[in-house]
């Protein structure tokens, strides 16, 4: 259909939070429509490249559904594939720091195992030059360092070096990359799934880490609304996965269905404008 | 003492000369780079007619405001930061101690943290004024509320809490309860550089901005999980300011050159203050061109804002050296 309006969809960054892509995706299907440009920062771009590789989306909520059906099940699958190599993954010198390229080697699923040029749809994944601050869309060669680079949270992942760069998670400076891609669109589609922080009703104050993650939430969400005052996609959904936080991917269920909502809103609001163009 | 200077300051001012509101951004020990900044007012014989600060610039903000000179503020400034009375904040606050690096290993266990009211009571010049109604310049002062993520412009009550929101990093400090309900922190999470919170307040918005680049690599190419923390929080206040200034522009936007340094290196403040010599320079040219002009109308058109994504230097990581700086005006 050469006369149907081109979709870019905008994938952001969140952690598991970004589980709730996966029920946006599924819209996309439920509505016979395929984006022409994905762009993904963090998790967003897992997802986002998964779909570009011609993955359906009840395909990769299988694929995700049973990877976290519960923790001895991921933890097996990545110690089986380690084996003799957890050195690599967990430096011993600061064990904190996870390798994310060998992680996704092993986890990901075998499309996302090639090149950008395989991709069915065209695909762009957002990272952050750590020393330049500078936001670097990457675009081309092997898929698995490009989402490594674009998911590398500071403290946690390895920061990746990749073309004479060294590249941090894309949430740091484009939480919700839609603005890379509106420009190649004629409706521009972002999910954010930024987190909020967390309120415990039981301590007065907030514990030191809900400090520092609401922090850096608080962030990510300050670059969004003031990107949002110089340029706004046509749809713009915010899935209600605000309260859980980053590291809660084994309530994967869960956080699939807070988001239906979402994946309503956003239908309607597609078959809206698809409607009218 | 201080009042005289204000006096000298006010009677060298015409009226005629356009008002002029002035934004200290957040960065950490990079704002102490404001301290000159306020010296080119003094120098000019100029007085802004509102402040807004957020962070270190909320310190400065209030003290300058309360009418203390930039030379007094510096003394002490220099006084403080070199004295041994103040070594344990020093090291608890400067980045050799690592102080983070401490609480993340305990981490999520509850960590002590600093009250940031009493570590102002030893920083702050004793006559800060105590209440905004006691300022001689009105002020604005930008916290975050950590609940409700948004902005918080505090412009009445007491100074001294407000000043401790505005500066409240977290992980360094405890959070501040001013309202019920309401936990306030840094500023610097909603608004690095707040120089909209001063639109229409004046004919000529001048913002400083302390939140600086990154500092590029040491010896090795990958920074420590530490570095890169600290690092990514800087990047994030950097993110927001350049968003920020896609949609509304300051009429002079001052971005010093103070990237060589960590947002907690105070025990480098001497470096500090020499690096921002250059900032200084330019901020004096922009308002002498400003001064020049004598009235408002006859304004020159605003120099356009230097967007602070830094020309890609387009290094190359291996073998990389120290970064290197050029002269940038």
């Amino acid at each position: 259909m050469s006369g149907a309006p081109r979709i870019a969809l905008a994938l952001g960054g969140g952690s598991a939070r970004g589980l709730a892509h996966l029920l946006m995706l599924e819209a996309f299907d439920e509505l016979g429509v395929k984006p022409t440009i994905i762009a993904g920062t963090s998790i967003g771009s897992i997802c986002g490249a998964a779909f570009a590789a011609g993955l359906s989306a009840a395909e990769l909520r299988a694929e995700f559904e049973a990877l976290l059906r519960n923790r001895a099940t991921f933890f097996g699958r990545v110690a089986g594939a380690l084996r003799g190599e957890l050195a690599t993954f967990w430096k011993l010198r600061s064990p904190s720091v996870i390798d994310n390229t060998t992680l996704f080697e092993i986890l990901l699923p075998e499309p996302l195992h090639r090149d950008f040029a395989s991709l069915k749809i065209p695909f762009v994944a957002v990272a952050t030059d750590f020393y330049d601050i500078q936001q670097v869309v990457l675009d081309h060669g092997p898929l698995i360092p490009a989402l490594a680079a674009s998911c590398s949270l500071p403290g946690l992942s390895r920061p990746v070096v990749l073309e004479g760069r060294l590249l941090i998670d894309g949430g740091y400076i484009n939480p919700v990359p839609y603005d890379v891609v509106m420009d190649r669109a004629d409706i521009t589609v972002a999910v954010d799934v930024t987190g909020d922080p967390r309120r415990r009703p039981d301590a007065r104050t907030p514990k030191t880490f809900d400090l520092l993650t609401g922090a850096t939430q608080i962030l990510f969400h300050s670059i969004t609304r003031e990107k949002l005052k110089s340029v706004a996609p046509d749809i713009f959904i915010r899935p209600a996965v605000g309260g859980f936080a980053a590291m809660d991917y084994f309530h994967i269920g869960d956080i699939l269905a807070a988001a239906e909502d979402a994946k309503q809103d956003l239908k309607r609001q597609l078959a809206g404008l698809l409607e009218r163009a | 003492m201080t009042g005289k200077a204000i006096q000298v300051r006010k009677s060298t001012l015409p009226s005629v000369r356009p008002s002029i509101a002035l934004a200290l951004g957040g960065g950490g020990a990079r704002g102490l780079a404001h301290i000159l900044m306020l010296e080119v007012f003094d120098e000019l014989g100029l007085q802004p007619n509102v402040i807004a600060g957020t962070s270190i610039g909320a310190i400065f903000g209030a003290a300058y405001a309360s009418g203390l000179s930039a030379k007094v503020i510096r003394a002490h400034t220099e006084e403080v930061l070199g004295s041994r009375t103040l070594g344990l904040a020093r090291l608890l606050i400067s980045a050799r101690s690592e102080p983070i690096l401490k609480i993340l290993n305990v981490l999520p266990v509850h960590a002590s943290l600093l009250a940031p009211e009493p570590l102002l009571d030893l920083v702050l010049p004793s006559r800060l004024a105590r209440d905004f109604a006691q300022l001689h310049i009105p002020l604005k002062i930008v916290a975050t509320d950590f609940y409700a993520q948004e902005q918080v412009v505090i412009d009445s009550g007491p100074l001294r809490s407000a000043v401790a929101a505005s500066m409240a990093l977290p992980a360094i400090f405890t959070p501040v309860v001013r309202a019920r309900d309401q936990l306030l922190m840094d500023g610097g999470l909603v608004n690095p550089l707040p120089f909209d919170v001063l639109n229409g307040a004046a004919d000529i918005v001048v913002a400083i901005d302390v939140s600086g680049a990154s500092t590029g690599p040491g010896k090795r190419i990958q920074p420590s999980a530490f570095e890169a923390l600290i690092a990514s929080s800087q990047i994030l206040q950097r993110s927001i300011v350049r968003e920020k200034l896609k949609a509304q522009q300051p009429d002079i936007y001052i971005d010093v050159d103070v990237d060589a340094f960590n947002v907690l290196g105070f025990h480098k403040f001497r470096d500090i203050l020499t690096a921002a010599e250059t900032a200084k320079a330019q901020l004096r040219r922009q308002l002498q061109r400003v001064l020049a002009s004598q009235t408002a109308e006859a304004l020159p058109v605003a120099v356009p804002a230097e967007p602070p994504a830094k020309p890609s230097r387009k290094r190359r990581l291996p073998g990389l050296k120290q970064l290197t700086r050029g002269g940038r005006t």
